[in-house]
């Protein structure tokens, strides 16, 4: 008779804890990362009184046997994984749109400043003692030279956005990488009374937002911590201990940040190529640099034929025609890592052949080795030093060390530093070499650089450079646009899968908060028979 | 068994509604605007073309304006040829006059007085500026008066072009020594020594006066004939200008009408992807108060 009241008991705790459950389940309905606990029940042993037969086992009721998590790590991996890939396309989609706004249209921005200037240089061919249409001219070049430095500039800022975004990200990263290693070790702590399923999601959920930040993987050791691996292997969590990242400025490239360990000097840029991290790397390497490498070439191209062209010419005064434009010089920088004293001089000599693209010019003790960073090739160098290739001649002064690098932008800075030279509108050439005021023979020469193809080997007038820049952005933004939902959708999918397996339904708790309610009110219903058997004894053997 | 998370249906239904909504915000835009490409993105290649177009429309308009200013000028220099023209018209019947043996001394002195005033309005017509300033007949210097008092050119022999399409330049000048002096090599052989020794002939005749007056109409009917050749040509210079203009305005419509079909909005079919998306924003709006109502817990007494 107390035996019923023992399994009464039990089926009422068995009850309890199962409502206890689902209701944890129904409160973390909207958790993110959140994995549905299920309460595992069995019998208890049964009692074989002493007397009775073999087969006169009795049963003694329920016990919980545990509260699963309802977990599946493949799926869970699943989510992260499509999430670094959804955030790394995000990543460069935000970014390029910002640049593509930037860029403008045939109505603002750069391209109506230069037809505007070339209908200027008309207007003096029309009129070339006209003092005034000169005028108009130096105006009309100053308002070409402020687009292109305007334009310049805000790629500029949005590399900077682009830097400071990469190192805030790199500061999450290391926080997320702490709060990992912190939840290691609690959880190695608790690893002997049994883990607890909400840390355990815990933890999880920081992997899968670390993961938006940089692709990783994961391995679970036996104590039950999670070491986290970013690049190709380099442990970012061991236990509970986190390793920092550090974002320092680039050695070869100073407008550039790498990403490194703290304690080495090796940069692990190329490594990291997911998640916001690599999306925004992406974004300066493969969408910025060559675009503004492009607006470098247009102003380079437009300054030099226009000099060129000009100095063939005499001004107002029946002068030889100077500079129109400030002259382009390439920008060189010494690695900083560089250990000799080798320092390089770099000036334009073909403007035709002249690529939108940076360069490496490294020394490996006997020779050099020209690299085109856009492309990543290898670039014949010819005799020398100085050496002629891609349009620049290339001279090496004091003394470089084997190993020593260099990075040669022959464009980087001509859109930042184009300004018209001239301030005197007589200054300007529009007469040939037999001169006269009325002579604009050099000024139709001039205005014909607008359509003429000498950039690019003969193959593209300034405006078609312009043209490849849009293009070519453009084709990268519906390309991150189109990766984007490609991604999603795949994100999406892992999501529907993992959580269909570990994710609460709330009608699916609705019936089992009634089933464990049901079975809680039978058990007490159990107890009461139990308790009215007892007073039927007692009330019999009363008196 | 396939199960779903709640969550999802609030995921889901509120992407559903949110990507519905993105959609209807860029067409609301496009209409806005009129633009079909709302950044280079949309359609990159388009984007390339609509800024090769537009420059080139700007510089059909430019040449259209080079065409305006050089025919103005081309108009100056056609009315002083005719003006010019008229004058030698006048030496001629002045000469003819002249030669008449019925005319005394004193006549035939009021006749170069005649000439001398012929002459002062040849230089007058010479000397014409355009508008600008600029001396019509001076060559390339044209800020130079291109004959002095006494006839002798100043100028050069430049000549001034201006692009009147892509593939036309057309000069707008013509230097004061191929107009007044019909043989370059020699000055003396110009219009205002011709009129110069005409009228010091009338004042003190020579011993073969009527020599001089037959060489004298020889020479002016050469002049006539050299300033007809060059108004011709002026003529056929503003001929191709009006053939180019026409040629230009034909090809700016053509290059707008292709603009527009880059770059402007299909409204009817911008039209119909609005009432679409407005239909399918409120497809998954209804679909989501449909689906939320329902929850077991809503008969749980």
């Amino acid at each position: 008779m107390v035996d019923i009241l023992r399994t009464g008991l039990s089926g009422l705790i068995a009850s309890q804890r199962a409502l206890a459950t689902t209701s944890h389940n129904i409160a973390n309905v909207n958790t993110p990362g959140y994995s549905r606990q299920r309460v595992e029940l069995t019998t208890n042993l049964p009692d074989l009184p002493g007397n009775a037969a073999r087969s006169m086992y009795v049963g003694t009721g329920v016990q919980v046997q545990s509260i699963t998590r309802v977990y599946d790590d493949f799926l869970t991996q699943q989510v992260r994984n499509h999430g670094s890939n959804v955030s790394q396309s995000e990543t460069l989609d935000t970014w390029i749109s910002q640049l593509d706004g930037i860029l403008g249209d045939s109505q603002t921005g750069l391209s109506p400043a230069l037809s505007q200037f070339f209908a200027a240089v008309q207007d003096v061919a029309d009129s070339p003692a006209s003092l005034s249409a000169r005028q108009a001219l130096l105006g009309q070049a100053s308002t070409l030279a402020a687009s292109f430095q305007e334009m310049n500039g805000q790629m500029d800022s949005l590399r900077q956005g682009a830097n400071e975004t990469l190192s805030d990200t790199v500061t999450q990263v290391n926080v997320l990488a702490e709060n990992i290693a912190k939840m290691n070790g609690a959880i190695a702590l608790s690893q002997g009374s049994g883990t607890s399923s909400d840390l355990l999601d815990q933890r999880d959920q920081l992997v899968a937002d670390l993961a938006q930040k940089v692709p990783v993987s994961t391995v679970t050791q036996d104590d039950g911590t999670l070491s986290v691996f970013i690049g190709n292997g380099q442990s970012l969590v061991l236990g509970n201990q986190a390793n920092t990242l550090e974002t320092v400025r680039s050695a070869s490239d100073p407008r550039k940040l790498d990403i490194r360990f703290e304690g080495s000097n090796v940069g692990i840029n190329n490594l990291l190529n997911g998640g916001e991290i690599g999306g925004l790397l992406d974004f300066q390497n493969e969408v910025l640099d060559p675009a503004q490498n492009k607006l470098g070439l247009m102003a380079a191209g437009l300054t030099e034929t226009f000099n060129a062209q000009h100095k063939l010419g005499l001004d107002f005064n029946g002068d030889p025609g100077g500079d129109f434009f400030a002259p382009i010089t390439p920008e060189v920088a010494a690695n900083a890592a560089n250990t000799g004293s080798g320092a390089l001089t770099v000036t334009l000599s073909n403007i035709g052949d002249l690529q939108p693209s940076d360069y490496e010019l490294s020394y490996n003790g006997t020779g050099y080795n020209l690299r085109r960073l856009s492309d990543d090739q290898s670039v014949s160098l010819g005799a020398g030093p100085p050496f002629t290739a891609e349009g620049m001649t290339i001279a090496i002064g004091g003394t470089p060390a084997a190993g020593d690098r260099f990075l040669i932008q022959p464009t980087q800075a001509s859109a930042r530093n184009f300004q018209v030279l001239i301030t005197d509108s007589r200054q300007f050439a529009a007469a040939d070499s037999v001169g006269g005021v009325g002579n604009n023979a050099n000024a139709i020469g001039l205005a014909n650089l607008q359509t003429d193809q000498t950039l690019r080997g003969g193959t593209s007038s300034l405006q078609d450079i312009q043209s490849q820049m849009i293009a070519e952005v453009g084709t990268q933004g519906s390309g991150a646009r189109s990766a984007v939902q490609a991604q999603t959708a795949l994100l999406e999918q892992a999501t529907q899968a993992r959580d269909g397996f570990s994710g609460v339904n709330l009608d699916e708790e609705a019936a089992n908060l009634m089933r464990y309610q049901q079975a809680y009110v039978a058990a007490a219903k159990v107890i009461q028979v139990g308790d009215s058997i007892i007073q039927t004894l007692l009330d019999a053997v009363r008196r | 068994m396939l199960r779903i998370a709640t969550s999802l249906i609030y995921q889901q239904s509120s992407k559903a509604i949110n990507d519905r909504q993105v959609a209807l915000a860029k067409v609301q835009q496009q209409l806005a605007t009129g633009n079909r490409i709302l950044d280079h993105a949309d359609d990159p290649v388009g984007s390339a073309r609509l800024l090769g177009l537009n420059e080139e429309l700007g510089r059909y308009n430019q040449y259209q304006r080079n065409i305006d200013l050089a025919s103005g000028r081309l108009n100056v220099e056609d009315s002083t040829l005719g003006d010019a023209g008229d004058l030698l018209q006048q030496a001629r019947e002045l000469t003819l006059q002249a030669n008449n043996d019925t005319l005394n001394t004193e006549d035939r002195g009021f006749i170069a007085m005649e000439i001398r005033q012929l002459h002062s309005q040849m230089l007058n017509l010479a000397n014409t500026r355009d508008g600008d300033g600029e001396y019509l007949f001076a060559g390339f210097k044209s800020h130079t008066q291109p004959f002095d008092a006494s006839g002798n050119y100043q100028g050069d022999q430049g000549q001034r072009s201006i692009q009147a399409g892509s593939y036309l330049d057309v000069p707008v000048g013509d230097s004061g020594q191929k107009v007044f002096e019909t043989d370059p090599s020699d000055p003396t052989k110009g219009v205002f020594a011709t009129l110069d020794t005409l009228a010091d002939e009338l004042e003190s005749p020579s011993a073969n006066f009527h020599n001089v007056m037959a060489d004298t109409l020889t020479r002016l009917d050469q002049h006539f004939d050299n300033l007809n050749a060059v108004r011709t040509e002026v003529g056929a210079r503003l001929k191709a200008l009006d053939d180019q203009q026409n040629t230009n305005s034909d090809f700016v419509v053509h290059l707008r009408e292709t603009i527009s079909d880059v770059g402007d909005l299909d409204y009817p079919e911008a039209a119909t992807r609005l009432s679409y998306a407005t239909f399918v924003l409120q497809a998954a709006q209804q679909s989501f108060v449909s689906i939320q109502k329902l929850s077991l817990f809503n008969y749980m007494g």
